[in-house]
């Protein structure tokens, strides 16, 4: 983001540090009362002199608790006509006075998701990324490339998820080569198996139509599908291991099973975080299928 | 093919210009409603001759027929971009009979005379080839036939019955299974002229053509025997596999019509005073439609492009491309009828010939079950 839209002065003084490793970033986009309408978002900054005042909250917002600076959608026009207007990119150092974190716990007992609260947080105008009101635009580019990258980012090796989940039968039901016995079981990891290789040549004839400069519509169904099989993944793995997945933690359980089963739970958010299943369907009904607006 | 990397997935320009030619030849000359006429008008062929020829002085029949036998030595690839578009009109025309069967049966074990004889003729659209395997009541095992071939002085004496023979009405031959021992079965060449052979003509719900073949002691030469003796399941799955990928390069584009005629009509009817597209249930089943489309496409041209460059790995992508070709159909036509509401399910209009197709290609090689027990197997579990 910095690299397209950061000016002179922003570029030198935060890409070296992101480059060495150095200054972990978070992203703060959602709020409360802006997920799948993020235009929707409230955090407030006020223009006081060269300063802007900061105040609100943003959530799920990843690693704050380990982040050094965070990117912040923030209003900075209340009064614009339309809500994707008057919104601002600007960077905060989170050890700025008035910004609190807090974790959340996920189902699957991790948390490297934060809420952030800001309580008049005093930053520098020169921190605007941008120019003032024009935030949306960026924030929409960034959303866009984080889309397309996870579909490809879950996607792994081809034949990986079914190897694990034949691998976890084997395990649990302790055969140890030849056909899973139970045929339904065995008729819901092939058509997994089959699944994941129609998803790789897909994501592979994107690549290759990408190449060769005829790119297809097909990019904007990488992250449904590619969140769904990674759900089904887990799904299946987590029943062919019976009652052997069902531990959180201590004595009778395995550390591939414990670890296995809060995965599974984490798998639930990939259809939710980065534009939800539902919003990208949306997307894909209006700019590939160009069928009409309707109720939201 | 898992773990290594992708075969090229795209069309060159040939196949482009190809596939826009068959396109739009397709639809102008071979509309989907074809098929009501043909049935309401009891036509003895049930498909046209004219348009088969057409297509054969296109070049499209011979595509990939090699050159020593008059066609032009192309790939099945090649086949395949034509099927696809035969497909999105859902053509009666012996594509499967005679391109897909009898060609790759042909192929794949005919002797160099039987290939001499008949795949010049089938190139030039003259010549239609069958293979009837069908006998009924053993839900798509082909491995087990009751047809059988006796030896006798002079070769062999058939006798058996096999049931919905595509194009069997009209086929200059048949080549059809029958068991040779207790543990296999041979693939024999007949020619329907032949005394002891009965043609019933059948009616099915898709529009294609199909025959009753009644065998009775018809005697045929050693010179008859396609492939190996006793070497029929192996030859038949071979050919079945081919058939497969080109049937579901048809039903990708039964699927790509029967959706782009419901996106196109869901824009257009409006119903509570906005276009019915409009509303997000319909959009998001939409979407899902095209999403299982996407990926049939994918595993189709994978599918094809094995057959011509990667053997190894056809009997694992046949079977992913038939089965996930044959949910894909079956899904769009559904879903086609459900969103065109009540015109959807009436003979009048054409969508509903496409859930008629989908059902009769979904039972056609295998269903996606079965397809999908072989691809564990395959997978070693
Ligand atoms: C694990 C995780 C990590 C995340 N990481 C980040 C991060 O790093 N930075 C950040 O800014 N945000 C992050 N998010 C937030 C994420 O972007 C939002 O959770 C997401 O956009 C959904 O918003 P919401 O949770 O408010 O749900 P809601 O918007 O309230 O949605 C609830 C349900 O309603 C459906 N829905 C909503 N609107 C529509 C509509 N128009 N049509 C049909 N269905 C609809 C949704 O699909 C969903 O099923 C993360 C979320 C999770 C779970």
């Amino acid at each position: 983001m910095l690299l397209k839209y950061g000016n002179h002065a922003q570029r030198a003084q935060h890409l070296p540090g992101i480059a060495r490793g150095e200054v972990r970033w978070c992203q703060g986009y959602s709020e409360p009362n802006a997920g799948s309408d993020l235009a929707n978002l409230q955090l407030k900054a006020e223009r006081d002199g060269d300063e802007f005042v900061l105040n609100g909250q943003k959530i799920w917002t990843s690693h704050a608790h380990l982040s050094d600076w965070i990117y912040c959608l923030a209003r900075t026009d209340p009064n614009a006509p339309k809500k994707q207007m008057g919104i601002s990119v600007i960077l905060a150092d989170l050890d700025t006075p008035g910004i609190t974190v807090r974790r959340i716990d996920l189902i699957s007992g991790y948390s490297p998701f934060c809420e952030t609260f800001f309580d008049n947080v005093r930053v520098p105008v020169a921190n605007l990324v941008g120019k003032e009101n024009e935030g949306w635009t960026i924030a929409k580019a960034i959303l866009g490339h984080e889309r397309s990258s996870i579909g490809r980012s879950i996607a792994r090796q081809p034949g990986s998820a079914q190897r694990e989940v034949v691998a976890r039968a084997r395990k649990h039901l302790g055969v140890v080569e030849g056909a899973i016995p139970d045929p339904l079981l065995r008729d819901e990891v092939a058509a997994l198996g089959m699944r994941e290789e129609a998803f790789h040549l897909t994501l592979a004839r994107i690549q290759q139509g990408a190449e060769s400069g005829t790119p297809g519509p097909e990019g904007s169904i990488t992250k449904i599908v590619g969140t769904e099989l990674k759900q089904k993944r887990f799904e299946l793995g987590m029943k062919v291991a019976g009652v052997q997945g069902l531990g959180w933690e201590g004595p009778g359980f395995d550390d591939d099973d414990l670890e296995y089963t809060r995965d599974w739970l984490r798998s639930r958010a990939s259809t939710i975080e980065g534009g939800s299943s539902e919003i990208q369907k949306n997307i894909v009904s209006k700019r590939v299928l160009g069928l009409p607006e309707g109720g939201k | 093919m898992s773990g290594h990397r992708a075969p090229s997935l795209l069309l060159n320009d040939e196949q482009k210009m190809l596939s826009k030619t068959a396109h739009e030849f397709i639809r102008e000359r071979a509309p989907a409603g074809r098929i009501r006429t043909f049935r309401d008008s009891e036509d003895q062929v049930g498909f046209s001759r004219e348009l088969w020829n057409e297509m054969a002085e296109l070049g499209w029949l011979g595509l990939q027929i090699p050159e020593e036998y008059d066609g032009l030595g192309l790939g099945f690839f090649d086949l395949c971009v034509v099927l696809e578009q035969s497909g999105r009109e859902l053509m009666p025309e012996p594509f499967v009979s005679t391109l897909l069967l009898g060609t790759q049966a042909l192929l794949l074990g005919g002797t160099e005379a039987q290939k001499k004889t008949l795949l010049p003729g089938i190139a030039a659209g003259e010549t239609l080839v069958t293979v009837g395997y069908e006998e009924g009541g053993r839900h798509g095992d082909h491995s087990k036939v009751e047809t059988v071939a006796r030896e006798s002085a002079g070769g062999f004496e058939l006798s058996g019955e096999k049931i919905q023979v595509l194009d069997g009405h009209l086929a200059d031959r048949i080549i059809v299974s029958a068991a040779t021992s207790d543990a296999d079965f041979t693939l024999f060449m007949v020619d329907p002229v032949q005394s002891g052979v009965t043609i019933t003509r059948q009616n099915r719900i898709d529009g294609l053509n199909s025959a009753i073949v009644r065998l009775d002691r018809v005697s045929i030469g050693r010179d008859s025997i396609v492939g190996d003796l006793d070497g029929g399941a192996k030859l038949l799955r071979a050919v079945f596999d081919r058939a497969s990928v080109g049937l579901a390069a048809q039903m990708l584009g039964g699927s790509e019509q029967a959706f782009a005629d419901t996106i196109e009509y869901i824009k257009e009817r409006e119903q509570f005073g906005v276009p019915i597209g409009s509303f997000q249930a319909l959009q998001h089943r939409s979407v899902s439609v095209f999403t299982e489309i996407a990926l049939t496409r994918s595993v189709v041209l994978a599918a094809a492009r094995a057959i011509d460059e990667a053997p190894d790995d056809v009997p694992k992508l046949a079977s992913l491309a038939k089965a996930t070709a044959s949910e894909t159909f079956l899904h769009a036509a559904k879903e086609a009828i459900q969103m065109h509401g009540g015109i959807g399910v009436t003979d009048e209009h054409d969508i509903g010939f496409y859930i008629k197709r989908a059902q009769a290609a979904y039972m056609t090689f295998g269903t996606p079950s079965q397809h999908r027990q072989r691809w564990a197997e395959l997978h070693g579990y």
